[in-house]
């Protein structure tokens, strides 16, 4: 069982953040195609599925489909030594570990075990009524706003427009996009839901990058946010689930 | 079931009082008795005083004040650290304090308990925390994978000589656990006190564990952690306000 890669390490840097923005530890998914992975927070409240075509990668070879256990803070300190423009190597012959080939450096690290991490959570499956197309960016200055009045946002749509609001104790913020602000907006109904700011905030931070970011959205569902990395060869999706409103705040 | 703020009792009976006392110390309140007795003090130095009627005061932080009904100063006290019991001997409350370095016990035997009361003394600041730690809790015992795979939890506040501990459970291998939870970043305190438990308790379970859940950790406290063989594990308390999570949107 091995596999050998070598990819640019802007592209690996991206890719793994996108991921660690939720969990430290992933099973990545390794066959001909490329990479995958399908990890959950330990909370199970946010999802994200990554995907790297072997298109992504200057060179890639696979013998046989193969699961490799990854303690991605570790990949991200070694990572950080690199330079956008550099090329990594990567090696692995049982899966047990992995040579990094990065700036000069030559790192040995060893692999986790792929059965003691996390279940890979089951997806769930979702027809989210309305479909917003918009620049990455702008959903992470509007978390950026929001994050200033409160710890949670609403993410609604009303007609063919879609507005972002949060509201704290004593201020709030609104952000409303028309068709003009948007790439596109598909709505069949008008839906609202609750979203936690904490998830957000750093889901935004991979986010913000794409030129193009999907969201699907339902009323009181869990959001889909789609974007490409890598230019099309990578693909992450979120999941988070919403909060829902209760009627007391307040514990007796 | 949630104590009121002034639970007052007079001439309660022993075990009334008994169980009142041990409550309340469970649950962070400060406890005011009124009675007739009589103290004995060993430490520095050693002193006895005879039967007469005191007012005790015992906050949770483990200070304890004894008043008469003059001057300004109690005439004994111990500082906050030093750990209290109580017990019935001879058909006679009996509250101790005892502190280590220097090593000092206060022993106070009630002839006659006028009237005892348990105070919720509140500052906002603390019940914030207070009630995230809860939450945090809770959020464990309702996913305790959060820990890791095949943690299971056996016990809340589990009592010890030191006070309550948070969590107390088990790993996959049989291992017993025992978690402090923390809303703030991880302080040198923070880890000294889970060592302190840690110690009082780890020639009673073979191959303890002793684990720090809270939002992040200075390097310092990491370091500290590393050298004493205990773990952290990241959790934000906002992770715990959420309401849902993604299995609930699972089609079974």
């Amino acid at each position: 069982m091995s596999f050998e890669a070598k990819i640019n390490a802007g592209s690996f840097k991206d890719s793994i953040e996108s991921i660690s923005r939720l969990v430290d530890e992933i099973k990545l998914n390794i066959n001909q195609e490329g990479i995958s992975s399908v990890s959950a927070d330990p909370a199970n409240v946010a999802m994200v599925m990554f995907k790297l075509k072997k298109e992504g990668f200057e060179e890639f070879h696979v013998d046989e489909e193969m699961t490799i256990g990854f303690d991605l803070n570790r990949l991200e300190d070694i990572l950080s030594v690199a330079s956008m423009g550099d090329e990594i190597e990567m090696q692995s012959e049982e899966g047990n570990q992995l040579s990094i080939k990065v700036s000069g450096f030559d790192y040995k690290i060893s692999l986790l075990d792929p059965s003691t991490i996390q279940q890979e959570p089951k997806v769930p499956d979702l027809d989210l009524p309305a479909r917003i197309v918009l620049e990455g960016n702008k959903i992470r200055k509007a978390v950026r706003a929001s994050e200033k009045v409160s710890d949670y946002l609403v993410f609604s749509t009303k007609d063919d427009k879609f507005i972002i609001t949060a509201e704290g104790d004593n201020d709030s913020v609104k952000m409303e996009l028309d068709e003009s602000q948007l790439i596109n907006i598909e709505t069949s109904e008008d839906v609202r839901s609750i979203f936690s700011l904490d998830y957000l905030a750093d889901m935004s931070k991979s986010i913000k990058k794409a030129s193009e970011t999907k969201i699907r959205l339902g009323t009181d569902y869990p959001v889909k946010i789609n974007f490409n990395i890598v230019d099309e060869n990578g693909e992450v999706e979120y999941l988070l689930a919403p909060r829902i409103e209760s009627e007391s705040t307040t514990s007796p | 079931m949630n104590m009121k703020k002034v639970v007052n009792i007079e001439n309660p009976l022993n075990e009334k009082t008994d169980e009142l006392i041990k409550k309340s110390l469970r649950k962070n309140r400060v406890i005011e008795i009124f009675g007739k007795c009589v103290i004995e003090y060993e430490g520095r130095a050693s002193s006895h005083l005879g039967l007469g009627d005191r007012l005790i005061l015992l906050k949770p932080d483990g200070t304890l004040l004894v008043h008469t009904k003059n001057q300004r100063e109690p005439v004994n006290w111990q500082p906050p650290g030093s750990r209290h019991y109580c017990k019935t001997k001879d058909q006679k409350l009996v509250v101790i304090s005892k502190r280590k370095s220097p090593e000092e016990k206060l022993v106070i035997e009630f002839f006659d308990v006028f009237s005892i009361s348990s105070l919720d003394l509140v500052d906002e600041e603390e019940l914030e925390l207070n009630r995230s730690e809860e939450e945090m809790g809770d959020l464990l015992v309702e996913k305790p994978w959060i820990i890791e795979k095949g943690f299971s939890v056996i016990k809340r506040e589990k009592e010890t000589e030191l006070g309550y501990i948070d969590l107390f459970g088990e790993d996959d291998r049989g291992n017993k656990v025992i978690i402090e939870l923390k809303r703030k970043r991880i302080s040198l305190s923070a880890v000294s006190q889970l060592k302190r438990y840690y110690d009082s308790l780890k020639n009673k379970y073979t191959n303890l564990r002793g684990l720090i859940v809270g939002p992040s950790v200075s390097e310092k406290s990491k370091n500290l952690l590393n050298e004493h063989g205990l773990e952290f594990v990241k959790l934000k308390p906002e992770a715990c306000e959420l309401g849902t999570d993604l299995t609930e949107y699972i089609d079974n």
